[in-house]
């Protein structure tokens, strides 16, 4: 009698998942959360809301200001937004997001200053002319002296 | 006026009983499948939530289907389901309705055909397909069912429900037990028998075009047939005699006791095909065809 044996078993096991609300950090620190957006260093070019699927995020501009809106109801945690934000001010919590009983319950709004997009340093290209990669990449390496030898 | 009769309808085992033990049997159902499956499982009260949440839900309105015959189908089994349930002798020589076992297997078949009707009423391709499976697996599974009422009719020499009820020595009144045992599954559509409503196949077969209050009266009557069908297992092997209040106690736990077995058992299987499931009740059908004769033969001259 197989069956009874395995009835037997998985009731000797025991569960396996957690009652809600859960006391316990389920996550894999890979999991995709909750978006956060860090308003400090947001430059508001709307990138994120552009490339939303599901509209979850909106950025509506007012002159100077704007508002960054994100609704996690709509949100389909795609990381499409973090992945084209260029100055990597959208992060991911690693965590469960938590419960809510109305809708737009968990919807943030955040409304902050328009600031002029920050480009990339480049290297400064008067060294790059005088040196040619391919004179610097035929420079000698000087080997570096032992000033310890016990070491 | 039988007014033993209308207890038995109105309180115990009837509607006040009856319908909150229906949703505490689903719950049961449902927690043992979820142990099985290693989950924690839902909440005591989740299935009256469920029937709550589907009374308020809007019920969209189809083009080419008869809208109260939808509502009638799940109706007709929830009053056929409570008129068994009054039926069932839990106090056996204290009154309530006097029927026999004919008229008990009539009232226990309605849903099933009401079920079969439905599906075709949808016009959905699904429910059609279901209501044909389960108009199939009715047949078979009745025939083990109908076998098993006669084996303990024939060695209890009677048809009527008081007179069957209670614990017997009789061998035979044990394998007509043991007989409609196997054919709650089937009735019930539990695995390894749910082919009539199966979900990842057919979409609940009849069910499908169902949503809002009518589903909601489809899921009262599955509660009120688990009742009914455990509580006439239960009713045969409780002994006669005793405090009404022990009886009571012990047509519940028992027919508790049912329920997780069977749920348990069909979350430990898979759905068998319809000639599989057919084949698996000719089988015993044909067991219990050689003992009600041979049960026949030996009371003729018993007695």
């Amino acid at each position: 009698m197989n069956i009874f044996r395995l009835i037997f078993d998985n009731l000797r096991r025991g569960t396996v998942s957690f009652p809600l609300p859960h006391k316990h950090e389920c996550t894999s620190g890979e999991y995709r959360g909750l978006i956060h957006n860090d308003a400090e260093r947001c430059i508001g070019c709307g990138l994120c809301a552009y490339v939303c699927p599901s509209g979850g995020i909106e950025v509506t501009r007012s002159g100077d200001t704007y508002r960054w809106s994100y609704d996690p109801g709509k949100c389909t945690f795609c990381a499409r937004c973090i992945d084209r934000c260029k100055p990597g001010t959208l992060t991911m919590e690693s965590k469960l997001p938590p419960l809510y009983g109305e809708q737009g319950e968990l919807k943030q709004d955040l409304d902050m200053v328009r600031k002029r997009p920050v480009r990339p340093v480049v290297a400064a290209p008067a060294v790059a002319a005088v040196a040619p990669s391919k004179v610097v990449a035929e420079t000698p390496i000087e080997p570096v002296e032992n000033k310890n030898p016990t070491a | 006026m039988n007014v033993s009769g209308l207890i038995h309808l109105l309180l115990f085992p009837g509607l006040l009983f009856a319908v909150p033990a229906g949703w505490f049997y689903v719950w049961g159902e449902h927690k043992a499948v979820a142990l099985m499956q290693r989950r924690i499982g839902p909440p005591l009260l989740q299935p009256l939530y469920d029937f709550v949440k589907l009374l308020g839900k809007r019920t969209p309105s189809r083009h080419g289907i008869d809208a109260d015959l939808l509502r009638l189908w799940p109706a007709l089994s929830v009053l056929s389901m409570l008129g068994a349930l009054a039926l069932l002798p839990v106090f056996p020589g204290r009154g309530g309705f006097s029927g026999d076992a004919v008229l008990l297997v009539a009232l226990l078949e309605m849903p099933s055909i009401c079920f079969i009707l439905a599906g075709f009423t949808t016009g959905s391709m699904y429910g059609e397909i279901g209501a044909i499976r389960e108009a199939v697996l009715s047949v078979a599974n009745n025939l083990v069912f109908l076998l098993s009422i006669v084996t303990i009719a024939v060695t209890e020499d009677t048809f009527r429900l008081s007179d069957v009820a209670g614990l017997s020595h009789n061998p035979g009144h044990w394998i007509g037990v043991f007989g409609i045992l196997l054919c709650i599954p089937a009735k019930l559509r539990l695995n390894p028998f749910s082919t009539p409503s199966a979900e990842q196949e057919i979409y609940s077969g009849p069910l499908t075009e169902y949503a809002g209050a009518p589903l909601g009266l489809w899921k009262m009557a599955h509660g009120l047939e688990w009742v009914a069908l455990t509580g006439f297992v239960s009713t045969l092997v409780i002994p006669a005699g005793g405090p009404w209040w022990l009886h009571a106690i012990a047509f519940v736990v028992l027919s508790f006791a049912q329920v997780l077995l069977l749920s348990m058992i069909s979350a430990a299987t898979a759905r068998y095909t319809l000639q599989s499931a057919i084949r698996f009740y000719f089988r015993w059908a044909a067991i219990l065809a050689v003992l009600v004769a041979a049960s026949a033969v030996y009371m003729r001259f018993r007695g």
